[in-house]
Formats: structure tokens, sequence, C-alpha cells
């Protein structure tokens, strides 16, 4: 199968971004348009899928087939796999499009828009300092220096590859501050063409520039992205923060292996009280 | 026993089953002593590659590629891959070995429940001693033996879901490799000729997997062990061994 014979070619929007960057509500209002059906959970057909077949294929399949190995002739194969959830979700709605938003896809983009040369891909960029705030509260427990390095790894990976022409950066705040219009312009790009009602209901369902989203990170979250992202602030069009010495200073012991050391004596420590306090 | 879609290997794979260092190889090698059989050099690992794939559309959090597919649908899916892979041997029937599978039983019954499974069983005692003669993999007999036990009772526990199965002993076969490898073939639906029963039994004599091995192809080589590795095995696979019927002493 080449990727003009896909039942898929053409159809697919694949949203990437890190977790709490508000892609879920750009997949929503993007469902709002008509022709587009959102996959409503995650497929997480290529972080648990398609990476393991690519790694196989690379590290054992390709040297069992010996001089019968053909790349092209297996991607397809693997683009076939890809597409089933895909074409279920445009066969049970009769849509044109479909939107798919996995948390875990953003880092693997390259080989997505490898497979997926015929897609189109919208990469949702939220400051960092605050995803990391958002990933480190109590509600999502992420130890603040992986919080970071998995947001700055993320926009980088993306940020490499935005002169590709199918690949549409957004700011999920630009969105929200102007719902309408930002909608209007991100839809053009993805080549549809929405009814006003259409926009209406996007803008509605991204608050119609009502209700901005929460601003504050905490100032250690922040710090650790000055300290480990400033040139993806920068790319991003976020304005860096400058943290005094002292500050930057914890976040660089935050990030390295002290940090680490410290952030699992604190979790046996939260582990071993949690255990007495259930133990009466 | 039909595939889950239109499939070029419809009722034409043969999987074979079993514990790393079994004599999988050479019973491969064997069978493709039949013209119409074909493989890959080495281990497709193929279901290995797929099993993210396999867990992703049994998510118990509702999420992944089972909230679009149904089971008919992942098995198709699944099976239209596979062939595509298998399609490189460039043969009528492929036959799949990767020692790998004993772990992947469930996944390759839904894509391949036409498929032939051989599980080849080995004395355990002779397995542990050539897992730990390797250049690779363990050196604890007693870790060997969990291998070997772990193994066989994972292709029998789902046995049930192999409609074309059987266990064929390396014993009977190393007694007799020709007349198993032949009866193997016509419970296939594969007639052996004197032609073919010729290139089977040229084909005995080749030695696979030795990985520098010099000493000579057999069974119960286990014999040489000391009385401690014997011990650990014992310990640890000693009622899979009786079960088996491995049971005679040194």
């Amino acid at each position: 199968m080449t990727v003009a014979e896909s039942p898929v070619q053409g159809r697919v929007v694949f949203v990437l971004a890190t977790p709490e960057s508000g892609a879920e509500q750009v997949v929503a209002a993007l469902g709002c348009l008509t022709g587009v059906a959102a996959a409503p959970v995650p497929t997480h057909v290529f972080s648990q899928g398609v990476e393991l077949i690519l790694d196989t294929w690379l590290s054992r399949t390709k040297d069992a087939l010996g001089d019968k190995a053909d790349d092209a002739r297996f991607f397809a194969a693997v683009r076939a796999l890809a597409d089933a959830p895909l074409a279920a979700r445009l066969d049970a709605t009769d849509a044109g499009r479909v939107v798919e938003y996995s948390h875990d896809h953003i880092r693997l983009v390259g080989p997505m828009m490898v497979l997926y040369p015929d897609a189109q891909f919208v990469h949702v960029v939220r400051d960092g300092r605050q995803v990391v705030a958002n990933l480190t509260s109590p509600l999502l427990g992420w130890a603040p220096f992986e919080a970071a390095r998995r947001w700055c790894d993320d926009q980088r990976a993306v940020i490499e590859l935005w002169d590709q022409p199918n690949l549409h950066a957004v700011r999920i705040e630009d969105l929200r501050a102007d719902p309408a219009s930002a909608l209007r312009e991100l839809a053009a790009a993805l080549d549809l063409d929405p009814s006003s009602d259409d926009i209406a209901a996007g803008a509605a369902l991204l608050g119609d520039g009502a209700r901005p989203l929460p601003d504050d990170p905490a100032d250690r979250s922040a710090t650790l992205i000055d300290v480990l992202g400033p040139d993806v602030l920068d790319a991003c069009g976020y304005e860096p923060s400058h943290p005094t010495g002292l500050r930057r200073w914890v976040a660089q012991a935050q990030l390295g292996t002290a940090g680490e050391i410290g952030w699992a004596a604190l979790g046996a420590a939260r582990r071993f009280r949690m255990a007495r306090q259930e133990d009466g | 026993m039909r595939p889950p879609c239109d499939s070029p290997f419809a009722d034409r794979t043969v999987v074979v089953l079993a514990p790393v260092r079994s004599g999988t190889t050479w019973l491969v090698e064997l069978l493709l002593g039949h013209p119409a059989l074909g493989g890959l050099s080495w281990e497709s690992t193929v279901f290995l590659g797929l099993w993210d794939f396999w867990e992703n559309a049994h998510r118990a959090d509702g999420e992944g590629v089972g909230a679009y597919l149904g089971g008919d649908d992942i098995a198709a899916t699944l099976r239209r891959f596979c062939d595509e892979v298998f399609a490189n041997a460039d043969s009528e029937w492929f036959v799949e070995k990767t020692p790998d599978n004993v772990n992947r039983v469930p996944l390759i019954a839904t894509a391949y429940p036409d498929a032939w499974y051989i599980h080849l069983i080995r004395d355990g005692r002779d397995v542990v001693r050539s897992q730990v003669a390797a250049p690779w993999g363990t050196n604890d007999p007693a870790d060997a033996a969990r291998n070997w036990v772990w193994a066989v009772r994972q292709v029998r526990r789902h046995q049930w879901r192999l409609g074309r199965y059987r266990e064929v002993k390396y014993e009977d076969l190393i007694d007799d490799p020709v007349g198993q490898t032949t009866a193997l073939l016509e419970w296939m639906g594969l007639p052996v000729d004197g032609e073919v029963a010729a290139a089977i039994k040229e084909r005995v004599g080749h030695e696979m997997a030795r990985y520098g091995a010099t000493d000579r192809i057999g069974a119960g080589k286990w014999t040489a062990m000391s009385d401690g590795d014997l011990r650990h095995i014992h310990e640890v696979a000693g009622d899979l061994l009786a079960e088996l019927g491995y049971t005679d002493q040194r």
C-alpha cells in the first residue's frame, strides 16, 4: 500500500503537545468544524505501537530479512497499521478529516512526519513555566526537573521541523485570547473552510476570549525553564524572566543529580508517611 | 480456523514454538526441505515488535486503538501487517520461529488462528545445559531452568487458543528426523514424495545455531552436568520434567 492508496490519505490532523498544554481544547474546537471528527480518546498508536515496531525493525527484523529487507515496503505496512484506528473513526463519523492527539506523540514527530507526509500537524505550545507548574502540582505530581526537561525536549523536537509546510505551531494563549480569529487562521492553514457557525462553536469551547488560562507559575518551576530552555522560550515568543543568581543556582542544582536524589528521597519520605498513616 | 482477513498465507503459516536452545532452528531447517515452505534467514521478531500495539489494543483505561477497532478489526490489522513482513520470504508457506514467541501466543493466535503450531519440547536439563554453554544469556542453571519452565508452561497454558497444535519431542526428532518431519508435513496437508524426503535427509546433518560448540549433537548431554547444577535444575523444574516424562537418572 502506498500513501496514495491509504484510506486516510490527506485526511489526518495530528495535534502535538506536551501534556497540560491545552491540546485537548484544540482538538475539541477543531472537532466543531463541519466535516472534521475529533478522535475522542488518544490512540497512542505511535507511542504504544509504532515506536516498538520501528525499533524492532531496525534492530532485528531488518537483519532477519537480509537482502530482501525493503524499508519502503515495511513503512507502508506500518502506515497501514497506524491508519486502522483513524480510518475507523472516519468511517464511524462520515467525516472528511480526523483530528488526533496523544500526549506522548510529540517526541515521535520525526517518524510521524515520515510515515504521514500527507497529514497536517498542529504543534500546540503553552508557556513552559505554566506547563511545569501544572505537571508538578499535587494533581499530577511530576518531579520538577522531569517536567522541565520534558517541555524543553518536546518543543525542541518540533521546533526543528517548523519549516515543514504541513506543520503549524499555535500558542494556546493566543487561541484563548482571540479564539475566533486564531481558529479561523488555523483552519485555513489546515485547508479547511469552516462556516461562521463552526468557528463560533469552536471559539465558545475555547472561552470566547473571556476565560484566559491561569498564568501564575510558581517561581521555582519558572526558574527551571528559564535555566533549561531560554532558547525554547525565545523561539516560542515567550518573554524570559530574569531570576536572581541564587534562584538560578538552586534551579541548576534541581536539574542535576543532586535534584534527582533529593526528589527520590522526598518521594520515599512521602510514601513512608502515607504508609504509616494507613497503618493507623 | 479462518484467517481474520484475506491472506496470502491462509492455512499456510507454520509457527514453531519452544524455549530458546530447544532445537527449533534445526527443526525449521528440516521443514524447509519441502519446497513449498519458506522462512527468513533469522528470527523475524515480528510479534515482539507488535507487542506494544497488542497491549495498546487491550488498555484497561479505555484509551488506545481498542476504542476505535473491535476485536475482529484488530486481528485483521495484525494479520495484514505480519503477512506483509512474511511475504518477503517469497514462498507459498511461511515458517515463523522466534523463541520469544512463547510469550506472545495470545497475539499470534489472534492474528493466525489458521496457522499450524508445532511445540518442540526438549528435555529441560539439556536445554539448561545448552543455554548455560551459549555465549549469551544466563550462566546460572537455575535461571535457565526457570526460563525453560516458563516458556513450556506459557505455550501449554495457551494451547486452547491454537486449533492446529502438535507437540514434538526433540529426542524423537533426533531418533527419526525424516519420519518426524514427514509426519508434520503430512499433518499440514503437504505431500512428501521421495524427492522431499531426500531433501529432508540431506538437511539432517546441517549444524544450526551451534555458537562455536564442538561437542556431539544429540540428546542426553545433561548427564555430564555436575550434581550441584542438576540439583538446582530439579529444584526449579522437577515437576515439569516429571510431567513431560523426563524422569531418567544419570
